[in-house]
């Protein structure tokens, strides 16, 4: 007997998605490696050595994930020039939202005046930024969405033990926003993503064993550096070369080179294994703001973008990477 | 946010107990001076506090009889104060629509309201002035610079106690930003030096007791404080948006980048002891001003001189710096003012927008041995010279509020 | 209280005049009008005549206040129909 197959409607659909404007929030409270070191028994000098980092930022006590959220939201939406009452979509990528309910989102459509936008969180963590972009760029290809915008904030003094050697020195607070919009010319690269579950204890936090928790009543993050770091440098150079080819562009002809910051040394070992030439500005933004997880990307194009030192247009990969372990990169063209 | 106009002080005028006018007032700060004395007048000699700061150079020297008569000494000190400042900006041509002021004063005019009460009391009705009541209105001191000045574009007087001084000058920020004015002459004045008031605050257990030592008796931050000692003054800023300072070709002070508001909602005198709110206040102003941390240069604090007020700060500047705290030199120049109530905080405003403009920060006197919680650095003894950098200054009033003004060179 | 001629009276009133608006006791001339001529704003007067009313020792009701325009008519009031206080 021949199945009755039928099909639901479908949006008419854009060529792509572009992006049209950035946005970027750090609190005001500058934390230096001098500040950090005591607490782990350890110097500027140290950390600036194994990480490149100078200092960070560290959120005020009643500011929030939707707080730096927000900030970073609405200069994107105002730096694009659009109205918020128009935005239709509103992704938090984030792993450090302190609460399981509610999403931040919705929180920061409403303040941000996007009172009809949908809104969901998206927890990739480092690697979230880069999966959102391609969640909601794909969104809106498919006709779902107009204008949207997509945050990384992150309040990683929410789970940092401040005496861990491993990891309180790299953390740091903040927010980034990218506002995009259906376009006839597609800025958004296709993406390449995968993951490596059995690696899933590299970084993660551990409430079975650790009964201690941190001032946000939340488990502790640990990390083993040696072994992301050796994943890092020998995994994620082909993937960010996949991706440059998907998006049809060869990496010497990248205007910038945005990875997650989660090292220096990572940052480095990958700009030489792609043999990026001179002209490609390379993201080094963990220097002044530390590993901000999945606001560092679209902190990082932000800062780069307003010292004016990628041109409007350029193509930029970005590439995503973390705990999971997970990891997505796309090639995007700045706005 | 980026079309915000930015904000320029170009004009500077006070009548401090350091001295008649800026000048003076500055010299003296940097000098170390203590503007706190033995009340002479007779009624001081039976109260429990015998103590206070009256003004440098007495209004009645400065103003003409007839116009000084029918004005509240708050009203007089203000007056000589926005003069002072209005000839300092050039005493520019503006439109009157284009130009407003905003005055605060902790209690207005209270020496009015109270010997009007005696007269009435001793002499009957009649005897009452009919100048009374626009003397004792605390909006008295905020309509004579009006009146003086010819605005029309709004006159303000908003009241915090003792922080109505800085949240005058938040206010005309707020009135520049908002497109209303584009010339804002503010600050704050107050003269409160009498029997009640004197008493009031001493039966708070809030005034030093130090009668034997007026000089020694303002000492914020030490462990031997007891209390502030009440002063009278009054500051003036003339601010202006940058479009039209520099249209005018006026000299420009600093930059007033931001400020933040809070209130502690913890109790009607006591400022709520971790600090939390003045930290909020102090974040709020950083990050209206676009500035981090590593920005700040100095900081003004509230500083009065009381047990729990001086550690209240500390900790909030703690809270809100961070380790970055120990790099910025702090001071209290109320140790040197005494407590101007109402015009602490456009005084203060003053010293730090001379402080950044000069890169110099006058000293904290009296700081002969730090409090144990007091874990900041404060400038003793001689004044320190600056980086360049931004200047905070903050102010908190009984009631609970916050206010800190961030000001950047210009 | 001995009768006041008008110079007594005119004289006291230019010194209460002057003491409370800095005019010129000299300006106080019989015919000036304390509004119009002397430019003297209503709270004042009201301050004026209560110093008159002590240092006369006379009551002047608001309502007679009202129709004193000059000085003249001020000096005419207290002389003769000023009401002893």
């Amino acid at each position: 007997m021949a199945a009755e197959t039928r099909g639901l409607a479908v949006h008419p659909a854009p060529a792509g998605a572009r992006i049209i404007g950035l946005g970027a929030h750090l609190p005001t409270r500058v934390v230096d490696n001098d500040e950090i070191a005591p607490g782990i028994n350890s110097s500027d000098n140290w950390i600036t050595v194994r990480s490149g980092i100078a200092r960070r930022r560290f959120a005020a006590p009643d500011e929030t994930v939707a707080d730096m959220a927000v900030e970073a939201a609405a200069k994107a939406v105002a730096n694009a020039g659009a109205d918020p009452a128009d935005v239709d979509l509103v992704v938090v990528a984030t792993c450090t939202h302190a609460l399981q309910l509610p999403g931040a989102a919705p929180e920061v459509a409403h303040r941000i005046g996007a009172t009809t936008a949908g809104a969901v969180d998206m927890n990739g963590a480092c690697a979230g930024f880069c999966y959102a972009l391609n969640s909601v760029s794909d969104t809106i290809r498919a006709g779902n969405s107009k204008l949207a915008v997509v945050v990384g904030a992150e309040r990683y003094t929410n789970i940092l033990d401040m005496t861990d050697r491993g990891t309180a020195f790299l953390f740091g607070d903040g927010a980034g926003a990218m506002v995009l919009a259906a376009s006839d010319q597609p800025g958004i690269g296709p993406v390449v993503w995968g993951s490596d579950g059995s690696q899933k204890d590299l970084i993660n936090q551990r409430p079975d064993e650790e009964p201690q928790r941190s001032d946000a009543g939340l488990p502790f993050i640990r990390m083993q550096g040696p072994a992301v770091y050796r994943w890092a440098v020998t995994a994620l150079a082909a993937v960010a070369r996949e991706a440059c080819e998907r998006a049809g562009i060869k990496p010497e002809e990248l205007g910038a080179f945005v990875p997650h910051q989660a090292n220096l040394r990572i940052i480095d070992a990958l700009t030489r294994s792609l043999k990026l030439p001179e002209s490609v500005v390379i993201a080094r933004d963990i220097v002044e703001v530390g590993n901000t997880s999945a606001a560092s990307i679209p902190l990082a194009l932000t800062h780069l973008v307003e010292a004016g030192e990628v041109p409007s247009g350029a193509p930029a990969l970005l590439l995503g990477f973390g705990s999971g372990l997970t990891y997505a990169a796309q090639v995007v063209l700045t706005p | 946010m980026s079309s915000r106009p930015t904000v320029v002080v170009t004009g500077l005028g006070a009548t401090t107990p350091l001295g008649g006018d800026v000048a003076s007032t500055w010299s003296a700060m940097l000098a170390g001076k203590s503007g706190v004395r033995t009340l002479t007048e007779g009624w001081a000699d039976d109260l429990p506090v015998r103590i206070g700061a009256p003004v440098a150079v007495d209004p009645k020297d400065v103003l003409e009889r007839v116009r000084a008569r029918t004005l509240d000494r708050s009203q007089q000190l203000a007056l000589i104060a926005a003069k002072e400042a209005w000839a300092d900006a050039g005493s520019p041509e503006v439109d009157p629509e284009r130009l407003a002021v905003v005055i605060a004063s902790g209690i207005g005019g209270v020496v009015t309201l109270l010997t009007a009460y005696d007269t009435f009391r001793e002499h009957g009705p009649r005897r009452v002035s009919p100048h009374t009541i626009p003397m004792l209105m605390p909006n008295g001191p905020a309509a004579t610079v009006g009146l003086e000045l010819r605005a029309r574009a709004g006159v303000h007087a908003p009241v915090s106690a003792c922080a109505s001084g800085s949240e005058a000058v938040a206010v005309a920020l707020d009135v520049l930003r908002a497109g209303r004015a584009d010339v804002v002459v503010c600050g704050g004045t107050e003269a409160a030096i009498h029997p009640l008031p004197v008493l009031a605050f001493w039966q708070m257990r809030a005034l030093s007791l130090r009668n034997d030592e007026p000089q020694a008796a303002s000492r914020p931050f030490d462990k031997a404080r007891d209390g502030f000692v009440m002063a009278e003054g009054a500051g003036v800023l003339v601010l202006e948006t940058l479009e039209h300072a520099k249209a005018r070709g006026a000299k420009v002070y600093a930059e007033l980048a931001g400020a933040g508001m809070t209130s502690d909602a913890h109790h009607i005198a006591a400022p709520e002891p971790t600090g939390a709110g003045a930290a909020r206040a102090i974040d709020l102003a950083l990050r209206d001003a676009g500035l981090s941390t590593t920005d700040v240069s100095h900081v003004n604090a509230h500083a009065t001189s009381t047990p729990l007020g001086d550690i209240a700060e500390t900790l909030a500047l703690r809270t809100a710096f961070g380790a970055q705290l120990d790099r910025i030199p702090v001071t209290a120049t109320k140790s040197m003012t005494g407590h101007l109530l109402g015009a602490a905080g456009a005084v203060e405003a003053i010293a730090t927008v001379l402080g950044i403009k000069h890169r110099i920060c006058p000293p904290t006197i009296n700081l002969d041995d730090v409090d144990d919680e007091v874990d900041i650095d404060v400038v003793v003894v001689d004044p320190r010279e600056l980086p360049s950098g931004a200047g905070i200054s903050n102010s908190f009033g009984f009631g609970g509020h916050n206010v800190t003004l961030a000001f950047k060179e210009a | 209280m001995a009768e006041l001629n008008d110079t007594e009276i005119l004289t006291g009133m230019a010194e209460i005049i002057e003491e409370v608006t800095g005019v010129p006791a000299a300006d106080v001339q019989p015919q000036r009008a304390f509004v119009d001529d002397l430019e003297i704003d209503s709270l004042s007067m009201v301050e004026i005549l209560v110093a008159a009313e002590e240092r006369f020792g006379v009551r002047i009701p608001d309502e007679a206040a009202r129709d004193l325009r000059t000085v003249q008519d001020a000096v005419d009031f207290i002389k003769t129909t000023g009401v002893p206080a």
